[in-house]
């Protein structure tokens, strides 16, 4: 006979609750702990900005850490993709006859999705990993407890200027991220045949800023994710080297996932007021 | 007054019972060594007194204040009168030697580079090192090395209340004797109250104002070494013989 059909009396007396539905429970107990703990850091890095608690020399060298690291890779990335997006798209045009969507079609989905969501999912490989990795290695070293000692807040010294570095780098990431595919878009079109004259007339007649913007909006709120995410599974980090591992990759994933539901959600908000233009 | 209290100090995790009815007196300017085997609280302990750990029930009372009713932020304000040494060292990977002896300082008042250089070549002969580990990281350094560097982070911020969990721990003899003496100048140059985790019971007599042994959690005895020495109980007296049992062992091995 098992659980489902007949619920049994534990040794406490307790109704014994099918295994699905324990670790549902246990789901929505981490889940909630997650976003108690990212709200909790979230206001107290606002709390010490606005107080002017935090170094701008701890803020400067976190964005030059956070551009540097993943640059390369969000170029790479974003001018891979514009070109084999653009090869379809021009390949598509190119069957029907007509070439004047390719330009306007590689900005469109650059500026408000591709740029973004691959960029911020590079991000979070790289930097989102590189946070959690190292407050979660402070952590079970003691140092984040050294800092408590010394009356300085992990918060403020490491939280903070992480979240900062990362909403402002990451938008300025997308902007070349965007660049990069249009460019490359645009070279890959011209060599299947679509001249360089149409492709960028495609684009100043569809493209207009508020497709810039949209991007950018979603690139600080994907910023904003990946920075108190990996600072929280950093900070949470227990039981040694594993421990370490654990919380990088489960910073990793949680941020993409994060990125592409609330992808969902964002691209919905913000083209809403304005589509079908 | 006393400058720290422990009331009745109980610590659990996860079910088990860590620390059960710790109470302990400390007065100001005095030593307190605790001695206790390994897994047996101390570090806990520690981490208790300078507020990283919040216990189950009971209470601490440092310089009058409970600590138990502190918030975080009264209690970032309190740490800052007090220091601790990690058993692990716990320093900051990421920076030097240098800056890891000047963070808590410089984080919590400006002072002329100078000056700043001239306290941690203080600080570095102090804990006898040389001054060109100042330009080394952290993972440069041996175990005893860091150890020395943590001891010399916590006296750099010149704290009332110094917790050194096993400071002397993997140095050789004649480093642990200067590192013994290091603690007892400090205590008498600034009327420092500190307590001391340590296993050397040869160096616990020579330092200490009051000695605690903490068995398993709980608290075998805890009075001056005198009465320590004097003391019946079986458990603290197994304790205190381990060094010559192991030794005597050793050289009827050898004959
Ligand atoms: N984070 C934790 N979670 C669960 N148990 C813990 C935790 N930290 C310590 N303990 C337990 O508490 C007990 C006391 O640990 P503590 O580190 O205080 O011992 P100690 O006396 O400092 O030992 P040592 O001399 O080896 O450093 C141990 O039995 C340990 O298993
Ligand atoms: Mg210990």
């Amino acid at each position: 006979m098992t659980e489902q059909t007949a619920p049994q009396l534990n040794d406490t007396g307790e109704r014994r609750l099918p295994a699905a539905a324990v670790s549902l429970m246990r789901l929505v107990q981490t889940a909630l702990a997650f976003i108690g703990d990212c709200s909790l850091l979230f206001l107290q890095s606002v709390r010490d900005f606005a107080a002017g608690r935090v170094r701008l020399a701890d803020l400067v060298q976190q964005m030059a850490l956070v551009g540097v690291d993943s640059l390369g890779i969000v170029l790479l990335i974003t001018a891979a993709t514009g070109s084999v997006f653009a090869y379809y798209i021009a390949n598509l045009s190119l069957t029907v006859g007509y070439t004047g969507f390719v330009g306007s079609g590689v900005a469109y989905a650059f500026l408000n999705e591709l740029g973004p969501v691959l960029g911020g999912v590079a991000f979070a490989a790289r930097v989102g990993a590189a946070i959690a990795a190292e407050i979660g290695t402070m952590a079970v070293t003691e140092q984040l407890d050294a800092l408590r000692t010394m009356s300085v807040s992990p918060v403020q010294y490491l939280v903070a200027p992480r979240v900062m570095a990362a909403i402002i780098m990451l938008p300025l990431l997308i902007l070349f991220a965007d660049l990069a595919g249009v460019t490359s878009g645009y070279f890959f079109a011209g060599m299947m045949g679509v001249p360089h004259s149409t492709y960028m007339n495609s684009i100043y007649s569809f493209i207009q800023p508020i497709d810039l913007t949209d991007g950018l909006i979603k690139a600080v709120w994907f910023a904003l994710m990946v920075g108190l995410t990996s600072c929280r599974q950093g900070i949470r980090t227990e039981g040694g080297a594993s421990g370490v591992g654990r919380a990088t990759t489960s910073s990793v994933v949680i941020c993409v996932v994060l990125i592409f539901i609330s992808d969902l959600f964002l691209t919905r908000m913000l083209t809403g007021p304005h589509l079908h233009r | 007054m006393s400058a720290i209290v422990v009331d009745n100090l109980v610590f659990e995790v996860g079910g088990r019972r860590i620390l059960d009815g710790i109470s302990l007196e400390l007065e100001t300017g005095q030593i307190l060594s605790v001695m206790g085997g390994s897994g047996s609280g101390k570090t806990t302990l520690l981490k208790m007194m300078i507020g990283l750990l919040r216990p189950t029930s009971g209470r601490i009372v440092i310089d009058g204040e409970d600590t138990m009713q502190m918030s975080e932020k009264e209690l970032d304000q309190a740490r800052l009168k007090m220091g601790m040494v990690f058993q692990y060292a716990a320093l900051l990977d990421s920076l030097s030697v240098y800056d890891n002896i000047v963070f808590g300082l410089l984080r919590h008042k400006k002072m002329e580079r100078a000056a700043v250089d001239k306290l941690v070549k203080h600080l570095l002969e102090q804990v006898q090192l040389e001054e060109y580990v100042a330009r080394q990281m952290p993972a440069e350094l041996s175990g005893g090395m860091q150890k020395r560097v943590g001891l010399a982070r916590a006296l750099a911020m010149q704290p009332s209340f110094l917790f050194y969990d096993e400071p002397t721990s993997g140095l050789d003899p004649v480093t642990s004797l200067a590192i013994d003496q290091l603690i007892m100048q400090t205590r008498d140059a600034f009327q420092v109250t500190s307590v001391v985790v340590s296993h050397q019971i040869s160096s616990v007599f020579r330092i200490s104002d009051r000695i605690a042994l903490l068995h398993k959690g709980k608290m075998c005895i805890s009075g001056t070494p005198e009465e320590v020495k004097a003391s019946a109980d079986p458990d603290v007296q197994q304790f205190l013989q381990a060094d010559n049992i192991t030794l005597t062992h050793l050289q009827s091995e050898k004959n």
